[in-house]
């Protein structure tokens, strides 16, 4: 395994990476690559490690050993480890959110312009930097505000729903070369999250590879070529849907408790 | 009429100082709001930064002989790069321990005001800095209103920031970090820049008042003046750029112009009293504020009432 996806787009090649708290060993996986297929899902009982994982992926919390590799689509190698979260985002990883995050102060409208401002923009001495900012980018913006229906896309996000659908919509308009989208069906009434599926595996057909880690398994068979299934910290299983909902050891871990 | 002009301008020197030290504390409380009402970060370290302006264009004028403007720019770029130092030492602290460590900012830049006597005199005191120019009685006029420029200028500034992508971004930094950073957004560089700017600013301030104060001494480096700037801030409102200027007008104006000018105060009371009061009215307003109005008497920022975007959106069909 090279780090190269078959795809030729982003991929994320891990290598004997393990994360504790305490005690208690929360990721533990010797080997795994992920972005050989546009959508894959990772599933998992709760607890599996799943969102550590991410986080660790795109260097939120750092790993106790073990190397992560992400190659972007043009080849580059890029060691997470050595990379500030911020500079990895700008490499083209984003991860979405489990738990709702917000900027308070700042209206939908602004959040978005936020996502899509480079540093250039941000400079401190650029006080008229906006204007440049909005002849660029307004119709962007507006093409996702049309998509979905904001109570009011100029005021703050009211509802838990829709600052989960904006904090998705700020990772998609930061046009990633991989998505790791940390359940984002959570919260979201059932229509918005197939409309937010459907665009995200639109964009994964144009080339954006993506990560889906989910509890709403109807979406992962759907949407899934291929899941990797996670209980305590491992990998346990690689395979298309339909091999990895038969194998008896997700049955157990997983489906059985479920349907208990 | 000699009975009117008394009393609207009976004491010209105190008049001035007032509005000046009103004018002043507006300057410093505008770049402490971009600090904390924006990117929501605290400063009680305001004086420190302040105090090393003022000094250091008063060792660099009198103890070395330089120039008057090269000195002003020097003790602004000191402030600055004192301010980044600062900044980066209090980067990835808790909201508390940014507190303590700026307040620590401001006991060392006195401490070193009252002990390093070759360099600042100690108290003995350090002059004289003279204007750098001179046109006869009106010169501290003129030099306030010198200064009333400077502070629309901060005042212009702050309020484009909250026009500008910048701002946008130091608004998400003092809201949600992490987030900021997830989305690919550098925010200690970001906090840095802020940190150097803000503070060249405050040293700025403090470069200029050492003319208007002509004698230098530690006392001018204590916590007054923070506490002032603090009161005017949370007053006015931190989440605006009108609200320090609010709040240090009905703060400081009201004790340092409204009262001391106009109100006929026994003599032996403005010098020992008079201070101490206006510490405690102003410990107690702080109290007040805090309790029952923690957005100042302007409010919240309200960026959800610009008219930004919404024109197109209305347009629709």
């Amino acid at each position: 395994m090279g780090g190269t996806s078959v795809r030729g787009s982003a991929a994320v090649h891990v290598a004997g990476v393990t994360k504790r708290f305490g005690e208690r060993i929360v990721v533990d996986v010797p080997e795994l690559m992920l972005g050989r297929h546009p959508i894959e899902g990772l599933i998992g009982p709760n607890g599996a490690g799943k969102t550590t994982l991410l986080r660790l992926l795109v260097h939120a919390l750092p790993a106790d050993t073990g190397t992560i590799t992400f190659r972007a689509a043009a080849g580059s190698a890029v060691s997470v480890s050595a990379t500030p979260q911020h500079r990895l985002a700008r490499h083209g990883l984003v991860k979405t959110n489990q738990v709702i995050q917000d900027f308070a102060s700042l209206t939908i409208w602004d959040s978005l312009l936020l996502a899509v401002a480079t540093r250039r923009d941000e400079r401190p001495h650029r006080l008229f930097g906006d204007r440049a900012l909005l002849r660029e980018h307004t119709d962007e913006v507006h093409t996702y505000l049309d998509k979905f229906e904001f109570a009011d896309p100029f005021g703050y996000a009211r509802s838990g729903g829709e600052k989960k659908l904006l904090d998705i919509l700020r990772c998609l308009i930061l046009q990633p070369q991989m998505l790791l989208l940390d359940e984002p069906a959570a919260g979201l009434p059932a229509d918005v999250a197939e409309r937010v599926i459907e665009l995200i595996a639109e964009r994964a057909t144009a080339g954006m590879a993506v990560v889906l880690v989910e509890h709403d398994l109807d979406l992962v068979w759907q949407f899934c070529p291929f899941v990797h299934f996670m209980a305590e910290g491992r990998v346990l299983l690689q395979g298309s849907p339909g091999d990895v909902r038969g194998h008896s050891t997700v049955v157990e871990k997983y489906l059985g408790a479920r349907r208990a | 009429m000699d009975a009117v002009w008394d009393f609207l301008f009976g004491s010209p020197a105190f008049l001035t100082f007032g509005l000046y030290t009103v004018v002043m504390v507006a300057g410093l409380a505008i770049l402490l709001h971009l600090q904390l009402g924006v990117a929501g970060i605290g400063n009680f370290g305001v004086v420190g930064i302040w105090g090393l302006g003022m000094y250091s264009i008063g060792v660099l004028t009198v103890n070395y002989d330089w120039p008057y403007l090269a000195a002003l720019v020097t003790a602004t770029a000191l402030a600055g790069v004192a301010g980044l130092a600062v900044g980066w030492l209090v980067a990835d602290l808790a909201a508390d321990g940014v507190l303590g460590a700026t307040l620590a900012v401001a006991t060392i830049a006195f401490l070193i005001a009252d002990g390093e006597r070759d360099l600042t005199g100690g108290q003995v005191g350090l002059g004289t800095i003279d204007f750098p120019f001179d046109v006869g009685a009106r010169t501290d006029t003129v030099w306030l209103a010198i200064l009333a420029v400077v502070v629309a200028a901060i005042g212009a500034y702050a309020a484009r920031v909250h026009r500008s992508p910048y701002g946008r971004l130091l608004i998400a930094i003092g809201d949600n970090e992490a987030l900021a950073r997830s989305l690919g957004k550098s925010t200690f560089a970001t906090k840095m820049q802020l940190f150097a700017i803000t503070s060249a600013g405050m040293g700025l301030l403090g470069a200029l008042y050492a003319s208007m104060s002509h004698f230098l001494f530690p006392q001018h480096i204590d916590v007054r003046l923070t506490v002032a700037v603090v009161v005017a801030l949370v007053l006015g409102g931190s989440r605006r750029v009108a609200g320090p200027l609010v709040g240090a007008v009905l703060s400081v104006g009201l004790f340092d112009v409204v009262i001391k000018v106009y109100v006929k105060l026994p003599a032996g009371f403005v010098e020992q009293a008079y201070p101490k009061v206006q510490q405690m009215v102003f410990g107690a307003l702080l109290i007040v504020l805090l309790l029952f109005r923690p957005r100042g008497l302007l409010g919240d920022m309200r960026r959800d009432r610009r008219a930004q975007g919404r024109g197109r959106w209305a347009a629709r069909p």
